[in-house]
């Protein structure tokens, strides 16, 4: 007892002079102390143990001169250090290359869960999270319109009233910009060539950071009524269709039959917001809005504004109500009060990335979670085996301990392992993805904003490593907590250690590993199993016509020369008598719009039964209808069904008194219900504008585009169909053909219209079954990605329970071969062992179903005709995942059973 | 780098030397080379190191088992090598030719 009290002492002051010493050398520093104090308080030296302990200090105090001596900061040297590391990682790949089949599966395993999860985080980085490519893009907003009287997700864009008075009057926007396709006839030496052009006001060349590299931009001096008409060429169009002419600049083009000078080249191609890749305009062109002349009610422009210094959407949206609720003062020949007051037009203000993106955001961060989920279950796969061998090398962590290397020493070393497999994973996932992701990104429909810049980027790489490091550690993490061969060294030397590593912890986290690895597997693979339910829901949907061998292509008359609706006609029925002549070719015609593509907008209707209008008034709905011009053929040609009556004919274009219409089934329902609507007056235009046309059929209902937000096909369009001599003319060619490859008539078609009128561009051909399946295209691209990752989830977790019950296998090798060798038979063996491993499968399966039903919540908004928990899916999905685990642990149970008695009881 | 204890010419200090001849009697423990060579562990522990530093000496920690055995933690003992004894050698001729010209042992030298 007496010692006890200096030897207290003593140490306290070894502890405190341990404090000088180097880090590296701390811990041998105290140890020797402690031991020779030790020693000494055992011979019973009483208190001059407190005098040599203040030897310490001297101790320490040389240690770090020698420190500092050998490096620079009194520490070891940053080159020793990393040569410890260096030596570390070394060993663990020679050791690495002595289990192939280790190595392999783990390596194998990483790169599938890093990668997969690089890549997602590529495309999220790229699509969802980098700025736009125009000046101060978290300054830029959407203007649009919302008209909940229309319809509920009614957007209207911009009129040109709106944007003269918001220019004038909204102190919270710095500048406001609108924009309007324009296509045209570009007369050049080769024939007339078809080009994209764009409207704009001159503020929208700041708004995009548009620069010259030739000439200049749009100024607001072309910008007026009174301004000649210029354009400024696109850096693309310039060297595809100029040669990229120096000179080009001051020349004039003939443009629809009109003059135009060209006054400068733009330095690159940019696109105005919203627009896709294949719609990159090749001129652009002042709209020159006449602010002294008379407003129309007249929605046709897109609109962007940047926000003013401290100013933000709210704020904006806040005042630009307050001005909208002005228009009707300050434009009284577009917008009365009851106009307003009908429609519940407001005027929003969305921040433009937000705009562009719709919910494609919240599609990617949902496959984000879900290559973290496979992530997940890679990691815990290679852990297990990790854990295993880690448990393995016992003895190797043994000797080195009794050879004094420090906890921090040993650390490193499983640490340098641990890093090693992640770093070889990740190596083998960027040359994966190297190829994988244009291949992934050329699969992406093509509207998934900007997908066109995506690839493998240092942003990626840089990802990937610092993933790998997290990754490394994590492996690392367990055998180090659990300190796998830094206690007792001296029994795991003796050979005397190796029961404990099968010890009850242990087999409890390698059971709770696979059920986690189950669970997770089997969220993945019910996420998934929803996402095809909605697209086969999808595609069972009746889109109400027959898209197959259907072909559409937009002409382009000019229309100073097929002014009237007579020449118009003339023309159409001519160019229909000669497509129909060509082989294969059943069924042609012309029209506005076409189904699930066009959004048909907003015609106001006059109906000849006034009661139609308080009717509707009472119901909250209003008289607009989607318009569409048609000539025979139109309807027939798209396989739209005859319900009532019959088709238009040539004698209704021909003869205007005629004065036929046909309309949709929901448009006879929405405005006549109940009534024959055979007979019905209609004419486009509101209110008591006669002479009516009479309905003379009624027609299946087809779908309208989709609005944002809303699932595809969902819209049905109220469509009314009047006889093609009504304005705008239709010019989209609809041609139904009953030949194999349908696009092989395009020339066909080509060579008639330019045999009718050389001067006529025909645009692009579109075919109606990639135009229904490019309504849902991002959602198939999505279910895509995660049935992917559902499937590389479902494969791990396969080989995670494989190794794992392999494992449980070898090491009770001994305990089968007794069991066998007193009279178990191979099928007992297996039943056993298969047994053991169901009860953990069973275990995942529950919580990997509690786990689904809380995190499919997150697709509701892209699911259609199927619930988040739909039964059919989880039973399906269990069941698939119960007969695969079922699967993997027959294997090694298999193996159990073929256990030669006497083999297993003479070996260690 | 001549390190403290072995003098400016890279010969051996005294008490170097002391604790050197104490680790080649066979007392290999810090404590024991401490009362071998009547020395303080303020000094004797730093020589130690530079000792170690300058590879006249190496340590290892002795068996687990044997101090496990007398119930104590293991300690570190320290044993010359070569290039120790040889500088041991030099300075045992040099001492013992100091102590001619003197004819007694200083009670505590500067090398």
């Amino acid at each position: 007892m007496r010692a006890l009290l200096p030897l207290a002492i003593a140490r306290r002051l070894v502890r405190t002079a341990s404090r000088l010493v180097p880090a590296r050398g701390r811990e041998d520093f105290l140890r020797e102390w402690e031991g020779e104090l030790a020693g000494e308080a055992e011979q019973g030296a009483g208190w001059s143990v407190v005098g040599a302990a203040l030897g310490a200090f001297a101790d320490a105090r040389a240690m770090t001169e020698i420190a500092t001596r050998n490096g620079r900061d009194g520490r070891t040297s940053m080159a020793e250090r990393t040569g410890a590391w260096i030596r570390d990682a070394g060993i663990a790949l020679r050791g690495m290359r002595r289990t192939p089949g280790f190595t392999a599966v783990a390596v194998v395993t990483l790169a599938l869960g890093i990668g997969g999860t690089s890549a997602i985080w590529t495309l999220l980085d790229r699509v969802v999270l980098d700025p736009l490519p125009y000046p101060e893009s978290d300054r830029l907003v959407r203007l649009d319109n919302q008209v909940p009287g229309v319809g509920p997700d009614e957007v209207w864009a911009l009129s040109t009233a709106q944007y003269v008075y918001f220019t004038d009057h909204a102190s919270t926007l710095d500048l406001v910009g609108i924009y309007q396709g324009d296509g045209g006839n570009l007369v050049t030496a080769s024939g007339p060539r078809r080009v994209l052009g764009v409207g704009v006001t001159a503020s929208m060349m700041p708004l995009l950071g548009a620069r010259a590299s030739l000439g200049r931009v749009l100024l607001p001096t072309d910008d007026t009524p009174s301004a000649p008409l210029v354009a400024v060429l696109s850096h693309g169009f310039w060297e595809r269709a100029f040669g990229a002419d120096p000179d080009v600049a001051g020349t004039s083009l003939d443009l629809n039959g009109q003059p135009i000078e060209v006054v400068g080249v733009l330095a690159d191609s940019p696109r105005p917001p919203g627009w896709p890749p294949s719609a990159t305009p090749d001129l652009w062109m002042a709209l020159r809005v006449d602010r002294a002349g008379v407003f129309q009610n007249n929605h046709a422009f897109q609109g962007i504004a940047r926000l003013g210094p401290g100013e933000t959407p709210a704020s904006a949206e806040a005042e630009i109500g307050r001005l909208t609720a002005r228009l009707p003062e300050a434009f009284p020949q577009a917008y009365s009060q009851s106009f307003f007051d009908h429609y519940g037009f407001r005027t929003r203000v969305t921040p433009l990335k937000e705009s562009l993106l719709g919910d494609l955001s919240a599609k990617l961060w949902v496959l984000f979670g879900g290559v973290g989920v496979v992530l997940l279950i890679a990691c815990a796969n290679v852990a297990n085996l990790f854990l295993v061998r880690m448990e393995g090398r016992r003895r190797e962590l043994a000797v080195r301990s009794a050879l004094g290397a420090g906890r921090a020493a040993l650390a490193r070393f499983v640490l340098a392992e641990g890093m090693t497999l992640a770093f070889l994973g990740a190596a083998l996932a960027l040359v994966v993805g190297f190829w994988a992701v244009p291949t992934l990104t050329a699969l992406a429909p093509e509207g998934l904003a900007r997908v066109g810049r995506v690839g493998l980027s240092w942003s990626t790489v840089a990802f990937t490593l610092v993933l790998s490091i997290t990754v490394g550690a994590a492996l690392a993490a367990y055998p180090l907590l659990a300190r796998v061969g830094m206690d007792a060294p001296a029994e795991e030397l003796s050979g005397a250690g190796r029961g404990s590593s099968a010890g009850p912890a242990r087999r409890h986290v390698r059971s709770a590993l696979v059920v986690a690895q189950v669970a997770l597997a089997l969220t993945l693979v019910i996420g998934s199993g929803l996402l095809v339910r909605t697209l086969a829901a999808l595609s069972a949907v009746d889109v109400g016509f027959e898209p197959d061998g259907v072909l559409v292509a937009d002409l382009f008359p000019d229309p100073s020369r097929y002014r009237d609706p007579t020449a118009v006609w003339n023309l159409q029925r001519e160019i229909l008598e000669r497509v129909r002549a060509i082989p294969g070719v059943t069924q042609a015609g012309f029209g506005t719009e076409v189904p699930v593509e066009g959004g048909y907008g907003c015609w106001v209707q006059g109906f000849e039964d006034e009661t139609v209008y308080k009717r509707i008034e009472d119901a909250g709905l209003t008289t607009c209808a989607g318009f569409e011009n048609v000539t025979p053929g139109y309807l027939e040609a798209l396989g739209i069904p005859l319900l009532e009556g019959r088709y238009l004919t040539e004698a209704d274009i021909a003869d205007p008194d005629r004065r036929a219409v046909v309309v949709s089934r929901a448009f006879a329902d929405r405005f006549w219900p109940g009534q024959e609507a055979l007979g019905q007056g209609v004419v486009p235009g509101g209110r008591s504008t006669p002479p009516y046309h009479h309905v003379v059929g009624v027609v299946g209902d087809v779908p309208a585009s989709s609005a944002e937000g809303q699932p595809p096909l969902s819209q049905t369009a109220i469509a009314v169909y009047y006889p093609g001599y009504r304005y705008p003319p239709a010019t989209k060619l609809v041609v139904k053909a009953a030949v194999a490859d349908p696009a092989s008539i395009f020339p066909a078609i080509r060579r008639v219209v330019s045999g009718i009128d050389p001067e006529i561009p025909l645009g692009e051909v579109t075919d109606m079954d990639a135009v229904v399946a490019a309504a849902s295209a991002q959602l198939s691209f999505v279910s895509l990605l995660l049935g992917i990752a559902a499937g590389t989830a479902l494969l791990l977790a396969a080989v995670g329970l494989y190794g794992v019950v392999s494992w449980v296998v070898t090491h009770r090798t001994r305990e089968i071969g007794m069991r066998m060798a007193i009279g178990a038979r191979p099928g007992e063996v297996q039943r056993m062992v298969v047994g053991q491993s169901v009860a953990v499968v069973v275990l995942g399966l529950a919580v990997g179903v509690a786990l689904a039903l809380l995190t499919t919540r997150v697709l509701e908004g892209f699911l259609v005709g199927v619930a988040p928990s739909d039964p059919v899916v989880y039973v399906g999905a269990a069941g698939l995942l119960g007969m695969v685990a079922l699967a993997a642990s027959w294997l090694p149970a298999r193996r159990a059973s073929r256990i030669d008695p006497l083999e297993a009881l003479r070996s260690e | 780098m001549t390190p403290k204890g072995t003098g400016s010419e890279g010969a051996l200090g005294y008490n170097a030397a002391l604790v050197l001849q104490a680790i080649v009697q066979g007392h290999r423990y810090g404590f024991e080379i401490m009362r071998a060579a009547h020395l303080k562990s303020g000094t004797v522990y730093p020589l130690l190191r530079r000792l170690e530093a300058a590879g006249l000496v190496g340590s290892e920690w002795e068996e687990t088992a044997d101090a496990r055995n007398e119930g104590r933690p293991p300690r570190r003992y320290y044993a010359a090598t070569a290039e120790g004894r040889a500088a041991l050698a030099e300075a045992r001729e040099r001492v013992l030719a100091q102590q001619a010209l003197f004819g007694a042992a200083p009670a505590d030298g500067r090398g």
